[in-house]
């Protein structure tokens, strides 16, 4: 069973991306939800989701270090990670990237591309 | 009037040398005054401040003639005295030589020939120890003049707010101000004469290398100043010009001048996180808004609405306002999101943020990738788009992107404001006056309302759009066309407005064919 993780300290984006994700249940797909970075990290080791998605800006631990994190330390390169950031500075692209993620997505997103991307990346 | 307007006065209780003097210096055209004694002479003296040259005998009553030249000097009367003396008073001579005399004469049968002789003579002493004075005395005042000036500019380097450091050709220091000394925590000690790669620290270095390479043009560097600051250095080269000899201009050393650039650092810094800031917490609502807009227009599409009876009229009505209301929350969220995206852009544009990739392009193709996505909308509006026939321009050097931002954006603004009839883009090679360079001219006509000639110019400016802003439905961000400026100023193009024949307006821009101003 594929498991999706949504990572966001802002309730109304964890449940917006939940209800646009929400047709995936059916298919089988787990929605996890954690609202900052340190209980990602827990999960991301008890679970082993297929695709994460990743605030960036939270409070505890931010997104580019538990991108960093998963992607370097816990050596879990497979993990699909979309980072979601409110901030369309260049740099942050450049550090998005840096810290190993596999996409990077500026809020506002469209949920429908975003539902799309998803089955994809499950092969849906 | 006598020889040059000479005036002697001839001094003697003897009225009869008194006249012979007298004779001989006035056939010798010399104006002559005469006194009876030193008291007599010392008094016309006074009262006659032209008389130029003293004829005085030694031995007379009242003042004698030794006393008279001790007066006249303490007095301070530049007047030369020549002393007659008789043959046996060699003694008295000397005594009024010492005492200030120009000269003597020896009251023998001679004397008609060395009066004469002793006259022009002492004259021209005088002449020229006037002069010698004259030219000391004006070196004098040079002398301080230079200095005042020198002090002056000593004082305008010590005070300077920004620190100014000088080396000659080999690097060598020969100046610095406090300034300088206090900002790059420059060692203890005088500074001149110290080679600059000695004085700088590790993080320093680039300076140094500024020095070496300034020769031909200036440099610009930062540098980490004492206490955590930070600095801007510009290194420029001294030359000296000599035009006289017909020689080239020397290189004779540089100047760096350094400025404390803390505070606009930090400012700058404080604009970056503010943007920044107010970005992230513009997009979150936002994410918010579009977002559930969006999945409550899916699922009324898939899930509500078709459970409804299609039958019922104002049922059917109903679900008609809701679509409505929904396309223009959504419309009205993505202007929002476009003018944060734009409000960005533009910051990150003008405070040089932008990575720029130049990159060869064909002037067709660029245009062509430009008008692609416009297509639907153009189609949609029933308005004809024609692209320039192919030509065989030059290629361009640009950052694809955001030229192809740039052609997008007139294009979506033609649209905008044309109602009938088409938009239509032009391309040609142009000579540029300004550089005698060759640029590549776009040109974007559209057939629509057209712009007041006033407003062809504050167009351009940032939240400017024309129109009455109270009646007239915004329909932009405003940011359009200052971003376009920016970019295409950037590339060492212009860009401006002008009317289009026939009505309508053409915003027109051009791009430098060689690589001159690489993005």
């Amino acid at each position: 069973m594929s498991k999706v993780l949504i990572v966001d300290d802002e309730p109304h984006i964890r449940y917006l991306l939940e209800l646009t994700l929400e047709e995936l249940t059916e298919e089988g797909v787990e929605l996890i939800s954690a609202d900052n970075g340190e209980t990602a990290i827990e999960i991301i080791r008890d679970e082993l989701p297929e695709i994460v998605f990743l605030d960036v800006m939270m409070p505890k631990m931010n997104g580019f270090d538990v991108c960093h994190t998963v992607k370097h330390e816990m050596g879990l390169q497979d993990i699909y990670i979309v980072l979601l950031t409110a901030k369309g500075q260049e740099f942050d692209r450049q550090r998005g990237q840096e810290s190993g993620a596999n996409i990077y997505m500026t809020k506002p997103f469209n949920p429908d591309d975003l539902l799309q991307m998803t089955k994809e990346i499950l092969g849906l | 009037m006598g020889t040059n307007g000479v005036k002697i006065l001839v001094v003697d209780d003897d009225p009869f040398v008194r006249e012979m003097l007298s004779f001989i210096l006035e056939s010798n055209d010399y104006l002559v005054v005469s006194a009876e004694n030193g008291q007599a002479a010392l008094e016309q003296c006074r009262s006659c401040p032209d008389i130029n040259l003293v004829v005085s005998d030694v031995n007379m009553p009242v003042v004698d003639g030794i006393e008279l030249i001790k007066t006249m000097r303490e007095e301070k009367f530049e007047i030369p005295i020549i002393m007659v003396t008789s043959v046996t008073d060699i003694s008295v001579a000397v005594d009024a030589l010492s005492s200030g005399a120009i000269d003597y004469v020896l009251k023998d049968e001679g004397i008609q020939e060395t009066i004469t002789i002793t006259v022009k003579r002492a004259l021209e002493k005088h002449r020229l120890k006037l002069e010698n004075i004259k030219l000391l005395q004006d070196l004098a005042a040079k002398t301080r003049e230079q200095e005042e000036t020198l002090s002056y500019l000593n004082a305008i380097i010590s005070n300077m707010p920004d620190g100014l450091l000088v080396t000659n050709s080999q690097t060598c220091i020969t100046l610095v101000n406090p300034a300088i000394v206090n900002m790059l925590g420059l060692p203890d000690g005088d500074m001149v004469g110290r080679n600059a790669c000695e004085v700088f620290s590790s993080q320093q270095a680039s300076l140094y290398q500024a020095i070496c390479y300034s020769c031909d043009s200036p440099l610009t560097a930062e540098v980490p100043l004492a206490d955590d600051r930070i600095g801007s250095a510009v290194v420029a080269p001294i030359f000296t010009q000599n035009t006289a000899s017909g020689r080239q201009d020397k290189f004779i050393g540089s100047l760096m001048i350094v400025r404390d650039v803390t505070s606009e650092k930090e400012v700058e810094q404080m604009k970056d996180d503010f943007i920044s800031t107010v970005s992230h917490e513009l997009r979150t609502p936002l994410t918010s808004v579009l977002g559930f807009t969006k999945v409550i227009r899916k699922k009324l599409e898939e899930v509500i609405y078709p459970q409804l009876q299609q039958s019922d009229a104002k049922t059917t009505r109903t679900v008609e306002q809701i679509s409505e209301c929904i396309k223009v929350i959504v419309s009205e969220g993505d202007r929002l999101t476009n003018l944060i995206n734009d409000l960005l852009d533009l910051s990150k544009m003008e405070a040089g943020k932008i990575d720029w990739k130049p990159e060869n392009n064909h002037v067709d193709e660029l245009l062509l990738r430009a008008a692609m996505p416009m297509k639907p909308l153009f189609e949609q509006k029933g308005i004809q788009l024609t692209l320039p026939e192919g030509k065989n321009l030059p290629l361009v050097c640009c950052d694809t992107d955001r030229i192809i931002q740039v052609v997008i954006n007139l294009l979506s603004n033609a649209l905008k404001f044309t109602d009938h009839g088409s938009v239509s883009m032009q391309t040609s090679v142009v000579n540029d006056p300004e550089s005698n360079s060759s640029m590549i001219r776009f040109a974007i006509f559209d057939s629509g309302i057209g712009i007041a000639e006033d407003d062809r110019i504050r167009i351009f400016e940032k939240f400017r759009q024309v129109g009455d802003t109270l009646t007239d439905r915004p329909k932009g961000t405003g940011l359009g066309l200052p971003i376009c400026k920016q970019i295409v100023e950037h590339h060492g193009g212009s860009i401006w407005a002008e009317a289009a024949p026939g009505g309508g307006s053409a915003f027109i821009f051009t791009l430098p064919v060689d690589g001159r101003h690489q993005p």
